[in-house]
């Protein structure tokens, strides 16, 4: 909503109250200001008349011209090609601040120029509002406007704007009257209703038009009938007060339903009379009924939508946008005026499926306060009668609710202060209520009934009179205090491990990313390692792009995008990682699992200078994972993965498993895949961690330290390459568990002469009180050896 | 005798220019081993009366003692010299680059909500969590927000089905928060991912995070959300930041307030930043509506709640003076890499 200040400052007392003063009231007891701006711009911009006006002998467009400032007579140059003698017209004197600069004295191809003709563009006024035979020129105003006054505050072009940024909520601040009520009320001042005196004729509207409302979607329909009316422009009040208010006029008729809208907030609609007819039918639409809308654009109508017609033809859908067939066009000699109001869901709908939002559909949407409605078409009628010479018949023809009551609502003292926690003087809350027009009926001591008129239609419940106290009161007299509760908070195990992952990560070297949870489909059908058959794609109804329209089954489609984004800006060392969700739906359930994934790429750790920075590899990866594993202190293993996704390396590929099941993986990208996003040597992870966070976490139990020094025995062990080392390690744990602290490979050799064999280096560490002997780890160190060989034919290198 | 002090002046001289420990071992092995000229003194002895036997065997003696000392103290000199050459050799340049592990970062919308969640567990609430694809009802219907409410005007939702959609806020955690606690007083926030129908632009994403805070109990009042409000402030952005409420209007609370905080440039006085009005716009909160009691199952006329939703983008930015929210989701690791500092 935007609020002409000059307007308002006419419909309530603020004089004492400074610009600033009343927009930062605005903000801090009314609603937030959305913008302030001002409709023109300019200083020391003065009416003046051409008195001569002849064409530059030095250029084929300027013209030089004798100005009468009322107190002198000034030559200017002006380059206007519609400047004539005898034009009023806006002059910018020397020293004048114009948006475009300051205006000089100065000499233009060898004349002198004292000053600038101006055009409503160089005053900064919105080309919109402009009219038409203005837009390449200076402005003419009209002969009687007097000499030397301010030209800008003459037309009432001097205004501020006061932008609005209302919330649903305040239907009532979507008109002049209803702002005006608000500051009134904070300031505690009157608003002055606009003068209407309505001379009606003795014929009754009754007898040239009927109302028949054939649908609950209207609520109440009030006509008027004007005759004989004059289509000319409208006074110069109505013309800029709707500019400030944001609407181009069109002509008096127009102009005085749209200047009724911003003052009452009551959308009316204007009809031809000699085309409507004289009866009016308010019904539903049928269904796929076709019209044609004022905008010359054919609509197909629904059951849902209200028609005004003449009993067959649709003259309006109603509160939306009137048909051209019954158009107030320059010929219209005789009106009939329709002041309505409709079911808002109804509007709401109609709007939203024809894309038609209008400044009526917006109230209508929100709710206008039928109690004034009469009220509304009355003083347009006035107007119309004023300013467009017509006849108004007499009466109003009326259908359908004629009043709503007002709401009466009960309220304390005490209420207040439990809401608040704080106490408002009984003074003070009658008074702020009472300012807000409510009435109060104090039926025991501190407990009211809250009278509330229709206006306020967003006031139901108590808590809505309280913030009604609590903002006109003022929120900076509330106190800073805490909840009084006594609650312990924690986080819980997940939580808590979701934190440890983090902070483990990123403290071995990974960068946490956030990306997007909506994706193209095409990133669903990519690493598909850990959906599960039955895991149906998630799909929006109606996505913004292709690019978004489905909820990712997992993270690395993503990760990867952001790799390819670094890569492309040369940062080609990178290790990721992102905590988030995969969706899918099952059985027709919607499924939401956290999953962490990761991308390693190019080089990590170390300094240039000492050769310490290595090529990421498998190995770097999961030892990344074995560390965090450690951390959460869970076990997993690592195996083979047999059935691998076309983008992974078949060959650099394992699953994790974590209580039998699989829940990640890791591995290099393809080779081809690596070679399509342009990447250096790449790795992925990634890990449902469902099952890992909500596992049962234990606290960690202290084993006393074995006081015998350890023994390490050093093996090379051959065999054939595909012997899985993971497991032989296990194997040799396991052969004397109670005392084998650890095994360590610390050596992999391969060569020619080994051919399709391998050879391990293995330290074994053996721990233990009790007393180990050379005897007693040979044989421990043999049957190493015996299961070794047996199990995965591995023998002592030679 | 003579020959004694010749003998000690030239070993003295020679003991000296011993470089390194096998030359004093030569050294040693000539003055005082079998071959020592001493012997030719010593053979002087048989020849000599005992007096003068008693004091060339005292000279030479003294003569040993002193050969001994001089080269063990040559050898101590040899050796600091040489721990002093090592310490040369080994001399580096200290201000050349550290062996650094490589460090990452966490994501700073995460820092904000770790940052954000520490400070609400100190004042006692707890972390709750909720789903991303929501129930309209608990999105919107259960909050106030019937069916064809203009509400549903300012956030234009991701409908999966007629009722299924993205959450379009983490309020939506507050309803199943409310059914669960049964009427029981509660005290949550809750972070999370939301999404709303928005072009992506540098104020705008898809895609973001919120932190939701509820409160209810019996005595819950507008004034303890303020208070509670100050005190984020204040850890969140310095402990001369003030707070003020302005109206408002969101379908779940009544009364609803916008919350501004004082401009962290400018302190109030006005700047770009704040738009020259001196504070910054960071939340909305409010009491929370009766409705939204009622409908979970709580008697609004004993328990009331306030409740507060946080963009967590948007403290993110005005925290580190980021100015475009696209950033967070680009992961520019250049971007990522400014935020490894503890804070």
């Amino acid at each position: 909503m935007r609020v002409s200040y000059k307007w308002l400052k006419e419909l309530v007392d603020i004089k004492d109250v400074s610009y600033e003063q009343l927009t930062s009231d605005f903000n801090a007891h009314i609603v937030e200001i959305d913008a302030l701006s001002k409709l023109t711009e300019g200083t020391n911009i003065i009416v003046a008349k051409v008195l001569e006006c002849v064409d530059h002998p030095d250029s084929d467009h300027l013209h030089i011209t004798k100005v009468d400032t009322g107190s002198d007579v000034l030559q200017v140059v002006c380059g206007a090609p519609n400047v004539k003698a005898g034009q009023k017209v806006m002059l910018a004197l020397p020293g004048a601040v114009l948006p475009g600069g300051t205006i000089k004295k100065g000499v233009i191809r060898g004349v002198e120029s004292n000053g600038m003709i101006c055009s409503l563009q160089e005053v900064n006024l919105d080309s919109k509002y402009i009219p038409e035979e203005y837009k390449n020129g200076i402005y003419v105003l009209s002969e009687d406007a007097p000499l030397g006054v301010n030209a800008l505050e003459y037309l009432g072009l001097d205004d501020d704007i006061i932008e609005l940024g209302l919330t649903p909520n305040r239907m009532d601040l979507l008109s002049m009257y209803g702002v005006a009520n608000d500051v009134a009320a904070y300031y505690g001042t009157e608003v002055y209703k606009e003068n209407s005196n309505l001379v009606e004729s003795n014929k009754k509207t009754s007898e040239e038009v009927s109302v028949k409302i054939d649908t609950p979607n209207c609520l109440s329909y009030n006509a008027r009938v004007i005759k004989n009316v004059t289509i000319k422009e409208s006074p110069e009040f109505i013309k800029t007060r709707l500019m400030a208010s944001g609407i181009r006029c069109i002509n008096n008729v127009v102009d005085i339903t749209n200047y009724i809208l911003v003052l009452f907030g009551q959308p009316l609609h204007a009809f031809d009379q000699d085309k409507l007819g004289n009866s009016i039918v308010v019904r539903n639409a049928f269904e796929n009924e076709k019209i044609v809308t004022l905008d010359d654009i054919e609509r197909t109508l629904q059951p849902t939508d209200v028609v005004i017609t003449n009993g067959q033809e649709i003259g309006c859908i109603g509160g939306v946008m009137g048909c051209s067939n019954t158009e107030v066009t320059n010929d219209t000699k005789n009106i009939v005026l329709e002041a309505a109001v409709f079911n808002l869901l109804s509007v709401r709908k109609t709007s939203a499926r024809l894309g038609l939002r209008s400044e009526s559909s917006v109230r209508f949407e929100r709710g206008v306060d039928l109690n004034q409605t009469v009220d509304a078409l009355n003083y347009a009628a006035y107007l119309l009668q004023r300013y467009a010479d017509g006849t108004v018949l007499k009466d109003v023809v009326h259908e359908g609710v004629e009043k709503i009551d007002d709401k009466v609502i009960e309220l304390s003292l005490q209420d207040v202060k439990k809401y608040l926690g704080i106490e408002i003087e009984k003074e003070t809350f009658e008074r702020i209520l009472t300012n807000l027009g409510f009435g109060l009926d104090e039926f025991e001591e501190n407990n009211y009934n809250v009278i509330v008129p229709n206006r306020r239609m967003d006031i139901s419940i108590k808590a809505d009179l309280i913030e009604e106290l609590a903002r006109m009161h003022g929120y900076d007299n509330l106190k800073m205090t805490l909840p009084a509760m006594q609650h312990v908070g924690e986080l819980t195990v997940a939580q808590k491990r979701i934190n440890l992952i983090r902070t483990t990560l990123s403290t071995l070297g990974l960068n946490e990313v956030v990306t997007y949870a909506l994706v193209s489909k095409d990133y669903n059908q990519r690493f598909t390692t850990l959906h599960k058959p039955n895991q149906e794609e998630i799909e929006l109804m109606h996505p913004m792009s292709e690019e978004r329209s489905v909820l990712r089954k997992g993270l690395i489609p993503s990760i990867l995008d952001v790799a390819c984004y670094n890569s492309a800006r040369k940062l080609t060392d990178l290790a990721l990682f992102e905590i988030g969700s995969r969706y899918y739906k099952e059985q027709d359930s919607t499924k939401e699992e956290v999953v962490l994934s990761g991308l390693f790429s190019g080089k990590f750790n170390g300094n240039n200078w000492q050769g310490g920075r290595e090529t990421v590899d498998f190995y770097l990866v999961k030892g990344i994972i074995e560390n965090l594993v450690d951390h959460l202190g869970i076990q997993v293993k690592y195996q083979k993965m047999t059935n691998v996704d076309k983008d992974l390396h078949p060959g650099r590929c394992a699953e994790i498993k974590f209580q039998n099941e699989v829940v990640g993986y890791i591995s290099a990208l393809h080779p081809a895949c690596q070679h399509d996003l342009d990447l250096q040597d790449t790795y992925v992870f990634e890990i449902v961690l469902t099952k890992i966070l909500n596992s049962k976490s234990t606290i960690t139990k202290f084993q006393s330290l074995v006081k015998k020094p350890t023994v390490v025995r050093d093996l090379a062990l051959v065999m054939e390459k595909d012997v899985p080392v993971g497991d032989l390690i296990e194997a040799i744990q396991r052969t004397s568990k109670d005392c084998i602290s650890k095994v360590e490979v610390f050596d992999l050799y391969e060569s020619v002469q080994l051919g399709s064999k391998k050879s391990v280096a293995i330290s074994i560490y053996f721990e233990s009180d009790d007393n180990l002997t050379d005897e007693v780890i040979s044989s421990k160190v043999n049957k190493i050896l015996e299961m070794a060989e047996s199990k995965y034919k591995a023998t002592l290198r030679a | 005798m003579a020959d004694l002090e010749m003998m000690l002046q030239s070993a003295q001289e020679e003991i000296k220019a011993c470089s390194n420990q096998n030359e004093l071992n030569e050294k040693k092995a000539y003055y005082l081993g079998k071959k020592s000229p001493l012997n030719d003194i010593m053979k002087q002895m048989a020849t000599l009366s005992i007096e003068e036997k008693k004091e060339l065997g005292q000279k030479v003696n003294a003569f040993k003692t002193k050969i001994e000392e001089l080269i063990s103290l040559r050898r101590t000199e040899i050796e600091q010299e040489k721990i002093l050459e090592k310490l040369r050799n080994e001399t580096i340049d200290v201000t050349m680059p550290g062996k650094v592990l490589q460090t990452g970062s966490i994501h700073p919308l995460n820092k904000v909500i770790n940052e954000l969640n520490s400070i609400f567990l100190g004042m006692g609430y707890n972390v709750a969590e909720g789903p991303e694809v929501e129930i309209d009802k608990y999105n919107f219907e259960m909050l106030n927000v019937p069916v064809g409410h203009p509400a549903r005007d300012m956030q234009d939702s991701f409908y999966i089905t007629e009722d299924t959609l993205l959450r379009t806020q983490t309020s939506s955690v507050q309803v199943r928060t409310l059914l669960e606690a049964k009427g029981k007083p509660i005290k949550i926030v809750c972070p999370g991912r939301v999404y709303r129908r928005d072009d992506d632009d540098a104020t705008h994403s898809h895609q973001f995070m919120q932190i939701e805070g509820l409160v209810v109990d019996e005595n819950i009042t507008l004034s303890d959300l303020k208070g509670t409000l100050q005190l984020v402030v204040e850890k969140m952005f310095g402990s001369d930041r003030k707070i003020r409420f302005r109206p408002s209007f969101f379908p779940f609370t009544e009364p609803s307030v916008e919350v501004d905080v004082s401009c962290f440039k400018c302190g109030g006085k006005g700047c770009p930043i704040c738009k020259k009005s001196g504070w910054i716009e960071i939340l909305g909160a409010g009491m929370v509506h009766p409705n939204v009691l009622e409908m979970a199952g709580y008697d609004s006329t004993k328990m009331r709640g306030f409740a507060f939703g946080i963009g967590v983008e948007r403290v993110t930015m005005l925290r580190y003076g980021i100015d475009d929210i696209r950033n967070f989701y680009t992961d520019d690791i250049r971007f990522l890499n400014q935020f490894k500092k503890g804070e």
